[in-house]
């Protein structure tokens, strides 16, 4: 069994066409994030997830020729991810309302970070209002603020999982943050300038 | 979870294998083939446009048409401008589409597609051919050019006192009179364009196959099947500068007949 911890993503994905095991290698690698990802943007139960999963990364070997190296292959994947995720969808047409209960703190954590909370936040009302807010601003901001805040992407890997601009990112980023103040300035929060 | 193993077996057992890479290739180049006509089409859009505006009868326009504004709206080439926004529309989908359209927002990218086919299209112009393609317009579907240039509408009034064709005969009537049969789609009939000594004529005279205007008026005559209609002035179908007879002409002041006809 070769060893192929020393070789990159990158190269991996030159392997796989002809050789399966170095295939086997990167879904190994990209299994676990790919699952945690699919279940922070639906949700559907394991089984469900697995199915989702498997569609991913069977489309990713039979379009393993389609990979654009001025991508990094982490976000090639994520993408391939989310668009079957997303077809998914179409077809139950149901999408998550709730951040889910394990990712809360950890969102909350890189949301406060992002806006420079310094004062105690009573941690559950805030989870809820963060919420509420998410859901008023639709999909498109949840999938980027996901990206940004669980799954901890650059505005730029964002923007070639989602295949929108850098700017648009930054946008809709900025956006859900200008609505995440209001609340917390609502709750008589130092928010460093 | 293991994942990992039931995709592994199902590659075997399906025989899956990557799409090959030419299918991909052929896709991107594709898109991008596709752009660049689009963006040519529309390029060639422009070169239209602007010829037929470069030679929309600003000479004679306040003949045509109240005011220079209802001149431009009356003229505009509206089938090529609507060309051309369409192309252009493609052309935005097309880049978007592409492996890296993404990257790029919205309105520079729009913008960034309208000034290249525009600049594109002034080249064009300056090297003929936008003339071409409105000439190619004008010979193979002479009935429906007028919707491409709008213009030929406008010059094809006789009742207004203008009129526009293409010379088919010149008949020399007498030392005074000459007819010369026009060909015009737009028109019903046979239409003969009658010059006397006190017409102002084109300063190369008319040839046979030459596209001209005629301002003047109708003449009536039960008698004969044919319309005709007396020319005070023929001028050169394509002319950016005005005649300076014609100017004088216009201000009522006396010429000297001058009469130079050509047969073939």
């Amino acid at each position: 069994m070769t060893d192929y911890s020393d070789q990159t993503d990158e190269s991996l994905a030159l392997l796989s066409a002809t050789d399966h095991d170095a295939f086997g290698a990167l879904v190994g690698r990209y299994e676990q994030k790919l699952y945690r990802y699919v279940r922070r943007i639906t949700d559907v139960n394991h089984e469900e997830c697995e199915d989702i999963l498997q569609e991913t990364f069977l489309k990713s070997y039979r379009y393993l020729h389609n990979f654009d190296p001025s991508l990094s292959f982490s976000s090639w994947m994520y993408r391939i991810a989310h668009n079957e995720t997303i077809s998914h969808f179409r077809k139950r047409s149901v999408r998550p309302k709730i951040i889910r209960e394990e990712d809360g703190n950890t969102y909350l954590q890189n949301v406060a970070a992002d806006l420079d909370i310094t004062a105690d936040i009573d941690r559950e009302t805030l989870q809820r209002q963060i919420q509420d807010v998410l859901d008023s601003l639709g999909p498109k901001y949840k999938d980027v603020l996901i990206l940004r805040y669980l799954e901890e992407k650059s505005y730029q890997e964002i923007s070639d999982i989602l295949k929108i601009p850098v700017k648009t990112v930054g946008t809709r980023i900025n956006r859900a943050k200008k609505q995440l103040r209001h609340i917390i300035a609502g709750h008589d929060m130092n928010i460093r300038s | 979870m293991n994942i990992k193993q039931k995709i592994l077996d199902t590659i075997k057992e399906k025989q899956l294998t990557p799409i090959p890479a030419w299918k991909f290739l052929t896709r991107t180049y594709g898109l991008w083939v596709l752009s660049s006509l689009l963006l040519i089409l529309g390029s060639v859009g422009v070169a239209t446009m602007v010829f037929i505006f470069t030679k929309n009868d600003w000479d004679i326009y306040n003949e045509l048409h109240e005011s220079k504004m209802i001149h431009i709206v009356s003229t505009l080439p509206y089938l090529w401008l609507a060309i051309f926004l369409l192309m252009l529309v493609l052309l935005y989908i097309d880049i978007r589409h592409t492996k890296r359209g993404y990257k790029y927002t919205s309105l520079p990218l729009f913008f960034a597609a309208l000034g290249t086919s525009i600049l594109l299209g002034f080249c064009l112009h300056v090297i003929g051919v936008g003339q071409k393609i409105d000439t190619l317009i004008t010979q193979g579907v002479p009935g429906q050019a007028h919707i491409f240039n709008p213009r030929l509408k406008g010059l094809s009034h006789p009742e207004k006192g203008i009129l526009t064709g293409r010379v088919a005969i010149i008949e020399s009537m007498s030392s005074t009179t000459t007819r010369v049969y026009i060909e015009n789609p737009l028109l019903e009939g046979t239409w003969i364009v009658i010059v006397k000594p006190t017409t102002i004529l084109p300063p190369t005279g008319i040839h046979l196959q030459d596209r001209i205007r005629a301002l003047g008026e109708e003449m009536e005559d039960n008698e004969i099947e044919e319309h005709q209609f007396f020319a005070q002035v023929i001028l050169p179908f394509n002319t950016l500068s005005i005649d300076p007879r014609w100017k004088k002409h216009n201000k009522q002041s006396s010429i000297p007949p001058l009469i130079q006809m050509y047969e073939d």
